[in-house]
C-alpha cells in the first residue's frame, strides 16, 4: 500500500507535551471551607517538603486516553495467547513436571504482592496532594490489578491439573518463606505516601525488578510455559513505565527541598536491603527450581544489580546519593544464599507450598561451574 | 527479546522509524513493547530518548 509515492507523513493533532499539560494540570481546585492537612493528612508527616507540585511530570507524559488504548492492545494480545495455551494442553508440554513449582511460588509469593501494590497506590493517589502524581499513581494502581488478574487467569489453567495452586491468598497469609514478601509488601503499605513510592517505585521496581521477572519469565521461556512468557511480558511492559516513574519520584524528592535528602537515602537504605531479601527466594528458583537454566543468580546480580547500579548511583551522586548501605554485604551473597535458601527448604519439605528435591548430578555440575 | 546498549545517551526518532515501518509511528508505541530501561527518559512527539546527566538537551 506505500508506495514511494504515497509515503507517509506524520500528521500533527495537539503535541503530547500539550495534551500532557491539559490532562494532568488545573484539574483540582483550591479548598475554601476545609483545612489542607485534614484533606491530606499524610502528606506531611514523613518530613518529605514539596514547594511546586506542578514540577512533577511523568517523562512519558502519558495521559489516560493513551493508556487505556495502550492497555487495552496488551490484553488481546495476551488473552490470545492464553487461550491457545489452554487449548493446546500447553501445561503438560513444560520442560518437566517439576517446573511446575517455580509457577506455584510465583502465584503465592509475587501475586499477592501485586495486589497489594494496587491497593497501596490507589491510596496514595487519593493522599499526594498533586494532581501530576495522582493521576500516575491511578494508572499504576490498575497496572498492579492487571498484573494479579491475568497471572491469576493464566495460571487457572495449571490449577485445574495440578495440586497446590488452590486458596495461595491463604498459603501467602500463613506459609513460613512467604511470610518475606507479605512482611514486605504490608510493611510499604503501612509507610507514609513518599516512603511507599519510594520503597516500591525506587527501591524495587528501579532498582530490583529486573531481576525479578527477568529471570522468571526467561525461566518460563526455556522451560516451555508460554502463557507465562506472555502474562510476565505485558506486565513487564508496564514495568518500563513503572521504573521510569520510580526514578522521576527520587528526583523530584530531591529537587525540591535539601531536607529530604537525608529522608530519603534513609528510605533507599532500608528498602533495598527489604528487596534483597525477597529476591533470595527468586534467586533459589533460578539456581534449582528451573529444570533448564537461564542464567545463575550469581550472574543476574552482577548483570541486573552491580551493572545497572553503577550507572544509576553515579547519576545520583550530584544530589549527595550514594549506594544503598550493605550493597556490598548483599553482592558478597551472591554465590550462596540460594544454596542457603535451598537447604533450608529441603529441610522444611514438610511445610513448603511446593515440592522440593535433590539436583541431579548434571544439576550440581551446573551450579559447580557457577 | 532485544538489548541495546549505548553510552549515556540514546535516542530513537520517530520520523525514522515511521520511514522504516511504513506508517505514522507514535513513540508511544513503545509502552507495548519496552520491558525494561535504565536512565531518565524524555519523550514528546518526535522522539523517545534514555539518557544519564543533567538534561535531555
Amino acid at each position: 500500500m506505500n508506495s514511494p509515492l504515497q509515503q507517509p507523513k506524520r500528521s500533527k493533532k495537539i503535541g503530547m507535551r500539550e495534551n500532557y499539560r491539559l490532562m494532568t494540570r488545573g484539574l483540582d481546585w483550591d479548598l475554601s471551607y476545609q483545612k489542607q492537612e485534614e484533606v491530606f493528612p499524610y502528606a506531611e508527616f514523613e518530613g518529605i517538603k514539596i514547594h511546586d507540585w506542578d514540577k512533577w511530570e511523568d517523562p512519558f507524559r502519558l495521559t489516560m486516553d493513551a493508556y487505556w488504548k495502550y492497555q487495552s492492545e496488551k490484553e488481546r494480545k495476551l488473552y490470545a495467547v492464553m487461550d491457545a495455551f489452554a487449548q493446546n494442553n500447553g501445561q503438560f508440554q513444560v520442560s518437566d513436571a517439576r517446573y511446575i513449582n517455580a509457577a506455584k511460588l510465583f502465584l503465592t509469593g509475587i501475586t499477592p504482592l501485586e495486589y497489594n501494590a494496587h491497593r497501596g497506590f490507589a491510596h496514595i493517589g487519593r493522599h499526594l496532594p498533586g494532581v501530576g502524581a495522582r493521576i500516575a499513581c491511578q494508572m499504576q494502581s490498575i497496572d498492579e490489578l492487571r498484573h494479579a488478574q491475568t497471572q491469576i487467569h493464566t495460571l487457572s489453567q495449571y490449577n485445574k491439573y495440578f495440586n497446590g495452586f488452590h486458596d495461595f491468598m491463604h498459603m501467602h497469609d500463613r506459609v513460613w518463606y512467604l511470610s518475606v514478601p507479605k512482611s514486605f509488601i504490608e510493611d510499604t503499605l503501612s509507610a507514609g505516601p513518599f516512603e511507599f513510592l519510594t520503597a516500591i517505585s525506587f527501591s524495587f521496581e528501579y532498582v530490583l525488578t529486573n531481576l525479578l521477572f527477568m529471570p522468571f519469565m526467561s525461566g518460563a521461556a526455556y522451560n516451555g510455559d508460554m502463557a507465562t512468557v506472555t502474562f510476565g511480558f505485558s506486565a513487564q511492559s508496564d514495568e518500563a513505565r513503572h521504573m521510569t516513574l520510580g526514578l522521576e519520584i527520587i528526583r523530584f524528592m530531591l529537587e525540591q527541598d535539601e531536607a529530604n535528602i537525608p529522608i530519603v537515602q534513609r528510605w533507599i537504605d532500608k528498602w533495598f536491603w527489604r528487596s534483597f531479601r525477597l529476591l533470595t527466594l527468586v534467586g533459589m528458583m533460578m539456581d534449582y527450581m528451573l529444570p533448564k537454566r537461564v542464567m545463575s543468580w550469581s550472574v543476574a546480580w552482577e548483570i541486573y544489580f552491580e551493572e545497572a547500579a553503577e550507572s544509576l548511583f553515579t547519576d545520583l551522586e550530584r544530589y549527595g546519593i550514594r549506594r544503598p548501605k550493605y550493597s556490598e554485604q548483599a553482592t558478597a551473597t551472591k554465590d550462596r544464599i540460594t544454596h542457603e535458601a535451598w537447604s533450608t527448604f529441603y529441610q522444611y519439605r514438610y511445610a513448603t507450598g511446593c515440592l522440593v528435591w535433590l539436583p541431579e548430578q548434571n544439576e550440581r555440575d551446573w551450579l559447580a561451574e557457577r | 527479546m532485544l538489548k541495546i546498549d549505548a553510552p549515556q545517551r540514546l535516542v530513537v526518532n520517530a520520523e525514522s522509524v515511521s520511514e522504516l515501518v511504513g506508517h505514522d509511528w507514535d513513540p508511544q508505541e513503545l509502552h507495548l513493547s519496552l520491558i525494561s530501561i535504565s536512565g531518565q527518559v524524555y519523550e514528546d512527539d518526535d522522539k523517545f530518548e534514555l539518557y544519564w546527566g543533567e538534561s535531555h538537551e
